[in-house]
């Protein structure tokens, strides 16, 4: 019995997995994170004394509960912009293929710093991120789409190791747990459950990339959608779990986070959380189910 | 093959220990949260996996900015220059436009979830702003949504009009010497 259940255990977190899906995460999430932070290079007085935040206080801060052990942060406030240049070159190679696990890791601790730093600054975008590059940052995730290999003219490719398996599923499960818990809170909220917190959203000038106004004039679209999205939030572990459902579940994902990046302006936000989903898609079968699709269509246009 | 099975055994406490911490870290507050915290935090905290996952929960916030006004007082408390008014972020009850300065959005919220950081940290920050400002007053300003069946029925008001404003907090924070420092 035992045996039994290490042997499935064993199965589904270190059996080896094609490393395409966590390539094309990397590429998303290095990528986006690469321009965020570009733009954020603009202003480094955010990291200095002159912020709302002093270095002295960068902890007290974070509030006692919240408050990590030490500062990432281990350099002055003087090179500041020298590291930060070096975190935008660093996840720029990596969105490129070139580097591995160090390089991530250096990555990571520089991007932890800059979180920790100020923390008053982050988006949610910028936390959660900082999460799923420490999770990538001890896979392969240069294996695969690297320029390298187009220069080494590298044909054949690894499968995972029994680490990189591990870190995949557990982005599977943090992405999960993620969904579940803003759903959940979702359902603590009156605004909610009466389905007009989408309204509260639209008609926030503070919030909206333009003047949503005009949904009064359709008003039953504010709860349908308010109740998708909840009802996506929080079944997305089970739904991502049945194979029959999962790419509905993705697709229908991938339209919601479009929806927040278009109509919020929130697109780091929609390229962070949908970097993770292709790491749902088997590349071998989805390549199938295209190549299949294809077909059909070709053989209806040609009768 | 013995060493890679104590590993995995090792990587299985691990993810035991992960997945415990994903799941009781958002709900800190709870049982289960505070009698396992100090297990859990100081590794949490340190890793990152100390986040909430409330987005626009468990309803959305409302329009709100901080208004202020700065001070120059002399000693004997007569004005010696004329109080500036402003607002914080700059562009009050509007989005963000620059690209640059959007995170001053998610400062404004960060100072106004705890209004003691109005003090620790807007107010030295404000004086800092306007050299010679003797004192700084914060308020924290609420701009209600009208809600939906309101503007349904009212097609010809706009959200703004339909909207209520009032003052929350109200901060004063001394430049000059920071343990004067007094509240309403």
């Amino acid at each position: 019995m035992m045996q039994r259940l290490w042997k499935a255990w064993d199965q589904f977190w270190f059996s080896p997995q094609n490393l395409m899906g966590v390539a094309l995460m990397r590429i998303v999430l290095c990528g986006t994170m690469f321009l965020s932070y570009l733009v954020r290079q603009w202003k480094m007085e955010y990291y200095s004394d002159l912020s709302w935040i002093p270095r002295s206080m960068a902890l007290e801060a974070m509030g006692d509960l919240y408050r990590p052990l030490f500062l990432w942060s281990f350099w002055p406030d003087s090179l500041m912009s020298s590291m930060h240049i070096l975190l935008v070159v660093l996840l720029g190679l990596l969105a490129l293929g070139i580097g591995g696990r160090w390089i991530m890791w250096m990555a990571w601790i520089l991007d932890m710093g800059f979180i920790q730093r100020n923390f008053a600054v982050n988006f949610g975008a910028d936390i959660i991120a900082a999460l799923f590059l420490f999770y990538l940052s001890f896979t392969q995730s240069c294996e695969r789409l690297s320029v390298l290999n187009l220069f080494n003219n590298k044909k054949e490719f690894r499968q995972s190791d029994f680490i990189s398996s591990m870190m995949i599923r557990m982005i599977q499960v943090q992405i999960s747990v993620i969904y579940v818990y803003t759903g959940w809170e979702k359902l603590k909220g009156a605004s909610w459950w009466d389905g007009t917190a989408l309204w509260s959203v639209m008609a926030n000038p503070q919030m909206t990339t333009m003047n949503f106004e005009f949904l009064r004039n359709i008003p039953w679209v504010i709860p349908l959608v308010a109740y998708m999205t909840i009802l996506f939030e929080i079944y997305f572990p089970a739904m991502i779990v049945s194979k029959k459902m999962r790419l509905s579940w993705l697709v229908m994902g991938a339209l919601f986070h479009l929806g927040i990046a278009i109509f919020i302006g929130l697109w780091n936000f929609a390229f962070v959380m949908v970097s993770t989903y292709f790491l749902f898609i088997d590349p071998i079968e989805l390549r199938l189910k295209i190549v299949s699709k294809w077909e059909n269509l070709r053989k209806g246009f040609r009768f | 093959m013995r060493m890679k099975f104590v590993i995995k055994v090792l990587l299985s406490v691990w993810i035991v220990y992960t997945i415990f911490i994903m799941l009781v870290m958002p709900n800190l507050g709870s049982y289960l949260g505070r009698s396992s915290s100090r297990y859990i935090t100081p590794y949490a905290n340190s890793v990152g996996l100390n986040a909430n996952w409330n987005f626009f929960s468990p309803d959305p916030a409302p329009t709100m900015y901080i208004q202020f006004r700065i001070h120059f007082l002399d000693p004997e408390g007569y004005q010696i220059k004329d109080s500036v008014d402003g607002f914080f972020p700059a562009e009050k009850n509007r989005r963000i436009s620059s690209i640059f300065r959007q995170r001053e959005l998610y400062v404004m919220r960060y100072m106004l979830i705890d209004p003691r950081r109005l003090k620790t940290f807007m107010g030295p920050w404000l004086c800092r702003q306007y050299p010679g400002a003797t004192s700084v007053e914060m308020e924290h300003v609420v701009e209600t949504i009208a809600n939906l069946d309101q503007m349904v029925v009212l097609k010809g008001e706009g959200v703004e009009s339909l909207s209520t404003v009032f003052q929350n907090i109200h901060e004063v924070f001394s430049c000059v010497d920071a343990s004067d420092e007094v509240s309403s």
